[in-house]
């Protein structure tokens, strides 16, 4: 038995492998996606369409713009428009999910050469933001935000940085799930400090 | 091979008391359906031709072993025996008008060649050696390790697909990102082959996202919305039964018709009336004793073939709308489920809530109604036959606001 735990174990991926709409991606941390974002931002989806880019006119993109009701990383303004690439046939007939009215917390990379960004880890930096019927907001990613925390303190701990109790015990707590909005928000300013 | 006596998962009662949105994403079993109800598929008249990059994989991958490699890939899925499906490399990817062929390193000749697919021309299969053209795209190169689907469908068929790798996890390079074994690197791309043939994910085992014990490991299909363990380079029974569904082998000894069966009902909210749409229905193969299989299993969403309402509701452009899956009432709730002969259990379960936007199960996202029956009692399938009317009415769901809501 022992043995097949650690053929198991051995077989693992380091990290797991998530599925998009028809993209892999590896799980990144929280840490590892603010540093890997410019902007980091918290608003609602005013428009979403799908149009073909102005320079690579055979590619499919979905224009989003966002009004901006919180900022945490980078100056995205009051308004905030980006330019996805999108690839798979069902994107284009529901603006890769982008919907008008929805909030979300969004963690988008720089823009490149041709304007066209999204966000880290693809899905993995979209969280929907929800609210309870007590109208507590939670946040959730893609991935559910499995791993979304996993390793952060220890890499923390080797800097020797250390956060405020309250992010230390959602690092410590959370394995999978909805997550409460405030206490991520918190968490991705402290460790956005590091690497602005 | 262990047996467990088990319950139907409670996933989704601790979102029951959520306010969800609608989340849009498409169908498991098939990719899109048409407005018929079947499934799009490609033309097994001939095996699917497509079209590898004239350059190498990475540093260190060079063309010829990534050639080898994605045929490798292909033939995952061509070696199922109850499926017709086969693959065949028509060449390096043809020259366009502003690509002129060799290797595709540019965003321009990018954009060349994925117009080609786009109008039905070729599907490419390209290889991103330094990640440039998913720089130039804005995808985030440091996580994503492949991209693919299709790009070109005419009203009955798909005429192309399209599939991206990223290079930097095969370069042998710790920076900027470090290597993925070639097993994780294949058994991703064997995934996302799964797409570019027409496949969607399937829920099975979701347990496993929390740790799971090596049956379940076992039954996890390779077109999981996650790759938690390499064993899904290998198809599970799901992937096998679901790609023989759309391309199923009508002759030689061994068949589709002569060794898989279907299973099919109708999920209802409590009511026992109106149709139960994005339920993830699973069909466990049970023995005599009505002990459950973990490790081979298939599965499908209520009313996967009927059609979602997947255009943004306050949208831009009210145009995009999505034209796949039949408008027919019946098609609400209804599941099918493929399975080889023999008996077994149907259980339903929510989508899993992390599964969504592209890594969805199902036409859309929205938790399961009410609670969930236990397992069916146990239905025998045989090889050619549909053992239909085994309907799931959930539990304790809302009442309807009046008798016009029903089907």
């Amino acid at each position: 038995m022992k043995r097949l735990l650690l053929l198991l174990l051995t077989l693992a991926f380091a990290g797991p492998a998530w599925a998009e709409r028809g993209a892999l991606s590896l799980s990144r941390n929280i840490d590892q996606l603010t540093s890997r974002s410019a902007v980091i931002l918290r608003g609602t989806v005013l428009s979403a369409h799908v149009e073909k880019h102005p320079v690579l006119t055979g590619l499919d993109t979905v224009v989003v713009r966002m009004r901006v009701r919180e900022t945490l990383k980078g100056r995205p303004g009051a308004t905030y428009t980006f330019r996805q690439y999108i690839w798979d046939i069902r994107d284009r007939f529901d603006a890769a999910g982008y919907r008008k009215g929805q909030d979300y917390l969004l963690m988008m990379i720089a823009p490149s050469d041709y304007g066209l960004s999204s966000p880290a880890g693809l899905a993995q930096g979209r969280f929907r933001i929800l609210r309870d019927r007590t109208g507590k907001e939670l946040a959730v990613n893609g991935h559910a935000n499995l791993r979304l925390f996993d390793g952060v303190s220890a890499q923390l701990a080797k800097e020797g940085i250390s956060l405020s109790p309250k992010s230390s015990k959602l690092l410590a707590s959370h394995h999978v799930g909805l997550v409460d909005l405030r206490e991520l928000t918190d968490l991705v300013r402290e460790l956005a400090q590091r690497n602005p | 091979m262990r047996f467990v006596r088990g319950m139907a998962s409670a996933l989704g009662v601790s979102l029951g008391a959520l306010l969800l949105p609608v989340n849009l994403a498409h169908a498991g079993g098939p990719l899109l359906v048409r407005d018929n109800g079947v499934p799009y598929v490609f033309s097994t008249a001939a095996p699917i031709p497509y079209r590898t990059d004239n350059g190498p994989l990475s540093a260190t991958v060079t063309e010829a072993t990534a050639r080898s490699r994605v045929a490798g890939m292909f033939g995952v899925w061509e070696g199922v025996t109850t499926s017709s499906i086969a693959y065949a490399r028509a060449g390096f990817v043809n020259a366009t008008v502003a690509f002129t062929g060799g290797d595709v390193n540019t965003p321009d000749e990018f954009d060349a060649v994925q117009t080609d697919c786009g109008n039905g021309v070729q599907s490419p299969i390209v290889y991103d050696a330094d990640a440039s053209i998913f720089m130039a795209l804005g995808i985030d190169e440091t996580s994503v390790i492949g991209i693919a689907g299709p790009c070109a469908a005419n009203a009955t068929q798909f005429i192309t697909s399209l599939a991206v790798m990223n290079g930097l996890f095969q370069d042998g390079a710790a920076a900027p990102v470090p290597d993925i074994s070639t097993d994780e690197f294949d058994a991703a791309l064997i995934h996302e082959f799964g797409h570019f043939s027409g496949l969607d994910h399937s829920q099975i085992n979701v347990n496993c996202l929390g740790g799971c014990g090596p049956d379940d490991l076992t039954g996890l299909p390779t077109m999981f919305p996650v790759l938690l363990h390499v064993s899904q380079k290998s198809l599970s029974v799901d992937d096998i039964a679901w790609i023989s569904r759309l391309y199923p082998q009508t002759t030689g000894g061994t068949t589709f018709a002569n060794t898989h069966g279907t299973i099919a009902g109708t999920v209802f909210f409590s009511d026992g009336q109106s149709h139960a749409a994005y339920v993830n229905v699973i069909a466990r193969p049970v023995d005599t004793g009505a002990n459950q299989d973990r490790t081979a299993a298939v599965s499908v969403v209520s009313g996967y073939k009927f059609r979602a309402i997947r255009g943004n509701p306050i949208n831009d452009n009210p145009t995009q709308f999505p034209p796949f899956g039949s408008l027919t009432p019946g098609d609400m709730g209804l599941f099918e489920i493929p399975v080889p002969a023999g008996s077994y259990t149907v259980e339903v379960e929510s989508i899993d809530a992390g599964f969504s936007d592209g890594s969805g199960v199902g036409p859309v996202q929205i938790p399961m109604p009410g609670t969930a029956p236990a397992p069916s009692a146990t239905i025998v399938v045989v090889a050619g036959g549909t053992n239909s009317g085994n309907d799931v009415t959930l539990i304790g769901t809302d009442p309807r606001f009046d008798q016009f809501e029903g089907p």
